[in-house]
Order: structure tokens, then C-alpha cells, then sequence
């Protein structure tokens, strides 16, 4: 088996260098919900094919706001009218009425800007959302309360392409029942140029956690035991000095249909629409059996009325039936661990959801033998969460799973 | 022209276009101008001038005047900056309100002049409601402002404040 995966990575070439811009949270489009704010961006102004001719023509630069003859009946105000007008603004609002022409930037003067860092979060991102839709290729960043550049969030090579990778990449995930298609979703990504933005702090880190969720009654038409299952997913990424640790949950909750068996082919037919793996040299194929272990085999099997969970069990090589069942291993040599929860319903003693908790350590040291000693990845995760408290209990950024 | 002495508690004023709009002078004493300028000279019938505002400004003013002719005056209490930071605007007000930029900016315009401190707190926050949730660009469409800054000098703004990147 990973002789397969090793033969198969070989295979791929690195694409040649080009720039390409994405989005800030490595992140396709629309579907994270954590970098969703600002993202109705206003439609760019589409030219005719004659004014664009005309333009190539004659140099002509389109202006972004167009001129009018109309008259601005606001500039007829004396400034201490404009400045009453001022007065009914909040600070972020007063911010984008000075920014608008240069008359009331020197009217109303520079002073409420000095309070912006001063702002809450939310209240910046009153100002940070309109700004961001007059600067599209601005992104928001809301725990840093600004706007990132686009040199921050243009890297080389990034964007996966058609079925297969390059080799930069170092985490992805694909989105649901989407794997096979000849041109693949990709929800995240996580390449090398992350990687070594984040480490030498060109990059903020929460640029690339991102959190979502997908409603699948269409994509699991064909697993009839199972109807309203959600899948959620988190990203969280931390850095630990020199040290990238990618953290990730996926989950997958569904109600049983009442006259249908929950049984172990509905599993199997329900996991292989997802993207679980522990490292990019794994996949949903590679890990189904430990899924279904855990489902079937492990504590708190579907006999048991306790909600059960196996962790990481064939990751160490020279222990591949650690703790776990066993049926998990290859030799990558990914610093990796992971852990399969299934919380059950009590009442009905039928499984409600399952999650699996991905940690692998990237970047900096990751060779390090120590990398690959059980529990390291999660306690350099746990450190670098701690340090970054922000993270653990900042307003609205706890991925907050319900049992 | 001169207030018959049968309508005594009127006042006649006239405006910039040389109308002559005849009120009540309780109505007209909303304006803290006209209300000054009849104590110091005296209500002997003859019409004030309003050499600032036009008729059509001033019918609209007066309306209003009219409508809050019973409202207790503004008290010092009201320029606080709890007063300031509320934009909500009474239904009939906001209607009232409901006009074409030309006339609401006359309508502030006049308000001031005029010391109508209510009328002008009005068309300010209706004007602060039009910028709301707005980004630079939009409240520039809005009013028709011509952003007059170059890349240039947009650039350098984005350098010197806190809420852009600069890298």
C-alpha cells in the first residue's frame, strides 16, 4: 500500500512557476465561512467590446467611479455642517465618509483614524468589509483587523489543478462527493509557500483556518440509510516558532432513516464521499477500514451504549499495532496523528456523528525522530493553540461541536 | 408687504426670490433667528427678509415648522453627544425627508441659517443614514462626489493607516 502511494507521488512533476493569487484563506471560494466577510464583491464593470477596443486604442483609462455632470450637492455644505454630519457616524462610518474625496479627508481631518486599533473587532470589520469591496484584491483579516495585500496573499504555484497535485501542496481537502470528479473541488490547501510564509511571519496564520459546512442529501442520494447528513469541517493551522502544525476536524453527522438498518456497507458507502486522510499520501481508501473499526470494533462499538474513540493506531513505525486496530499504516513518514470519534445518541444507541481529528507537524523540524513519538504533534498543536489565545477564546472563533 | 393688524399673531417673510410666505409667528419662532430678530425689532407688521433661503425651501421649512410648532425648544441638554451619536428619525420626519439631494442639502442649509436646531439635526442624520454600511466608492456614488485621489495618494493613505496592509 505505500509502495502504491510512493510510486504514485512520483509520478507528478512540479508545474512550472507562476504566480497566482489566492485566496486568503487557501480557500475555495464561497465555502469557508470563517473568511466569508466581504466576500460579496461588487461586479467589476464589464466594458463593452467596443470601449474595450477604444481603450486599447486610445490609452483610455477607465475611471472606476464613473463622471457624471451631476452636481455633488454635499460639498455645498460649509465644513462645520459636514462635520455635524460626522457626528451621527461611528467611527468606522466616519472613516469611509473622509476617505471618499479629498475635501473631506482634509476637512474631517485624519484624527478618528488614530481610534481604529482601538476598535473591536466587530467594529472594525464594519469598516473593513465596505473598504474591501471598493479593494477587491485587499483581503480581511478580522483577528487582525486589517486588510491583507495582495503581495501577502499572492503565492507562487498554489492553486491545485485537475485531478492530481503538486507537490508543494502538504494538506487538502477535497470536497464531498467531489473526489472523483475529472476536476476536483478543493476546499483547502495548504502548500510549502504557506508554509514558509507562516513560519517567517510574512503570512498570518489566520489566513488559512477556515471553517465550513456542506449539506449532502444530493451527493448521498445513494446511501438510502442515511438522509440529512451535514459535513463540517475545520482548518486550524498553528505556528510554534519554527514550526507549522496543521490541525484539522472533519464531521459528519446524519440522521439513520427509522425503517433502515444502519449497517456496516452504509458506512463504507457513506465515508467513501469523503476526503479523510491523515496526510497527503493517504486517502479515504487507505483509512476506511480504521473509520469502520472504529465504528464497529473499537470501545463503544454500536453494542455499547458509551460513545467510543480510537486514536492514531499504526502511525509509529515500529509499533504499527500501537494502540489502535492496525489496519491503518504506510511508511510515508509523515509526523501525523489522528483520532476517530463517534459520539453515539444515548437514548437510541445509534451513532449520531463521527469525527476525525487530523495533527501533523510541518515545516521546520519535522524530520526530527522526536516528531514521530505519539502524543509530540498534539502537544506542540495544544502549546502553540495556548500561546495563541486569541485562538482558544477569542469571540466567534471556537469551532464549537455540539454532541 | 406689512401683517393686517387682524393678523396679529402672524408674520410675513420673504424670501430670497422676493415670495411672501405669511405664518403664525409660533410657527415661525421655531426658528431661533426669525424668533431673535421679531424680539429685537418688534413685531411692527413688516415682512422679514430671508435673503437665504427660496420659497420652495422655505414652504418646505415651515411645513415642518408647522408640524413641530408644539415641540418643547431644544434644550442644552440636547447638544450632548447622546443626541449626536442616535440616528433615528421620527416617521414623519422621515418622510418629510423624502426628497430629491438638492432640496434635503437646502433644507440643512436653511435649517442652519435659519437656527432650526431640530430641523437641521434631522437632515444631518438623514445624511448620516445615507452613509451607513456604505464603503468610500458607494458613498461617492451616492452623492455624486468625484474621487479627486490619485493611485498615488491612495497608496500613501493605505500606508499610513492601520486598517491595510503595507508590505
Amino acid at each position: 500500500m505505500a509502495l502504491e502511494s510512493r510510486s504514485r507521488l512520483s509520478t507528478h512533476q512540479y508545474y512550472p512557476s507562476k504566480d497566482l493569487t489566492v485566496l486568503p484563506c487557501a480557500h475555495a471560494l464561497a465555502y469557508c465561512t470563517e473568511h466569508s466577510a466581504g466576500r460579496i464583491e461588487p461586479k467589476k464593470p464589464t466594458n463593452s467590446i467596443i470601449h474595450t477596443v477604444l481603450a486599447g486604442l486610445c490609452g483610455f483609462r477607465f475611471s472606476k467611479v464613473a463622471t457624471t455632470n451631476q452636481t455633488c450637492h454635499l460639498r455645498s455644505l460649509p465644513i462645520e455642517l459636514i462635520g455635524e454630519i460626522a457626528l451621527h457616524l461611528t467611527l468606522p462610518e466616519r472613516i469611509a465618509f473622509t476617505l471618499t474625496c479629498k475635501a473631506l479627508y482634509s476637512a474631517l481631518g485624519t484624527s478618528p483614524f488614530s481610534g481604529y486599533k482601538r476598535l473591536s473587532e466587530e467594529e472594525c470589520l464594519k469598516l473593513l468589509i465596505p473598504l474591501q469591496r471598493d479593494n477587491p484584491e485587499y483581503r480581511i483579516c478580522s483577528p487582525c483587523k486589517i486588510l491583507h495585500s495582495r503581495n501577502t496573499i499572492a503565492i507562487p504555484s498554489s492553486e491545485p489543478e485537475g485531478k492530481t497535485f503538486p507537490l508543494t501542496l502538504k494538506v487538502y481537502l477535497i470536497a464531498p462527493g467531489r473526489r472523483r470528479d475529472p476536476d476536483p473541488l478543493f476546499l483547502y490547501w495548504v502548500t510549502d509557500e504557506h508554509i514558509r510564509r507562516i513560519i517567517s511571519r510574512e503570512l498570518c496564520i489566520w489566513t488559512l483556518r477556515c471553517f465550513g459546512t456542506f449539506s449532502l442529501s444530493e451527493e448521498l442520494a445513494s446511501v438510502p440509510e442515511l438522509h440529512d447528513t451535514t459535513f463540517r469541517y475545520m482548518m486550524a493551522p498553528n505556528r510554534n516558532r519554527h514550526n507549522f502544525v496543521f490541525y484539522g476536524i472533519h464531521e459528519f453527522s446524519f440522521t439513520k432513516a427509522p425503517h433502515l438498518r444502519w449497517s456496516e456497507s452504509g458506512a463504507r458507502g457513506l465515508l467513501k464521499n469523503f476526503d479523510i486522510r491523515c496526510c497527503v499520501h493517504c486517502s479515504t481508501e487507505l483509512m476506511m477500514d480504521e473509520l469502520v473499526c472504529a465504528l464497529y470494533h473499537g470501545r463503544g462499538s454500536p453494542d455499547s451504549a458509551q460513545g467510543g474513540s480510537t486514536e492514531g493506531c499504526a502511525r509509529v513505525q515500529n509499533d504499527p499495532f500501537g494502540d489502535g486496530c492496525g489496519h491503518h499504516f504506510h511508511d510515508c513518514e509523515c509526523a501525523t496523528e489522528y483520532k476517530i470519534e463517534r459520539p453515539m445518541d444515548r437514548r437510541e444507541g445509534e451513532v449520531v456523528l463521527m469525527r476525525v481529528f487530523v495533527w501533523q507537524w510541518l515545516g521546520g523540524n519535522r524530520d526530527d525522530a522526536q516528531s514521530r513519538k505519539r502524543g509530540m504533534v498534539r502537544r506542540l498543536h495544544e502549546s502553540a493553540a495556548w500561546d495563541d489565545i486569541g485562538f482558544i477564546s477569542g469571540p466567534g472563533h471556537v469551532f464549537h461541536i455540539s454532541d | 408687504m406689512a401683517a393686517t393688524s387682524a393678523d396679529a399673531k402672524k408674520v410675513t417673510l420673504t424670501t430670497s426670490d422676493n415670495a411672501d410666505l405669511t405664518v403664525e409667528r409660533e410657527v415661525a419662532e421655531r426658528s431661533i433667528l426669525i424668533k431673535n430678530l421679531l424680539e429685537d425689532i418688534g413685531d411692527n407688521g413688516d415682512a422679514i427678509p430671508i435673503p437665504n433661503v427660496n420659497e420652495a425651501v422655505m414652504k418646505k421649512v415651515l411645513e415642518w415648522c408647522e408640524q413641530h410648532r408644539k415641540d418643547p425648544p431644544a434644550s442644552q441638554d440636547d447638544d450632548a453627544d447622546s443626541r449626536k451619536k442616535s440616528t433615528d428619525i421620527d416617521e414623519w420626519d422621515q418622510k418629510f425627508m423624502q426628497v430629491d439631494q438638492e432640496m434635503l442639502f437646502e433644507i440643512i442649509l436653511a435649517a442652519n441659517y435659519l437656527d432650526i436646531k431640530a430641523l437641521l439635526d434631522v437632515g444631518c442624520k438623514t445624511v448620516a443614514n445615507m452613509i451607513k454600511g456604505k464603503s468610500p466608492d458607494e458613498i461617492r456614488k451616492t452623492f455624486n462626489i468625484q474621487n479627486d485621489f490619485t493611485p498615488e495618494e491612495e497608496d500613501q493613505i493605505r500606508r499610513e493607516n492601520e486598517w491595510a496592509e503595507d508590505r
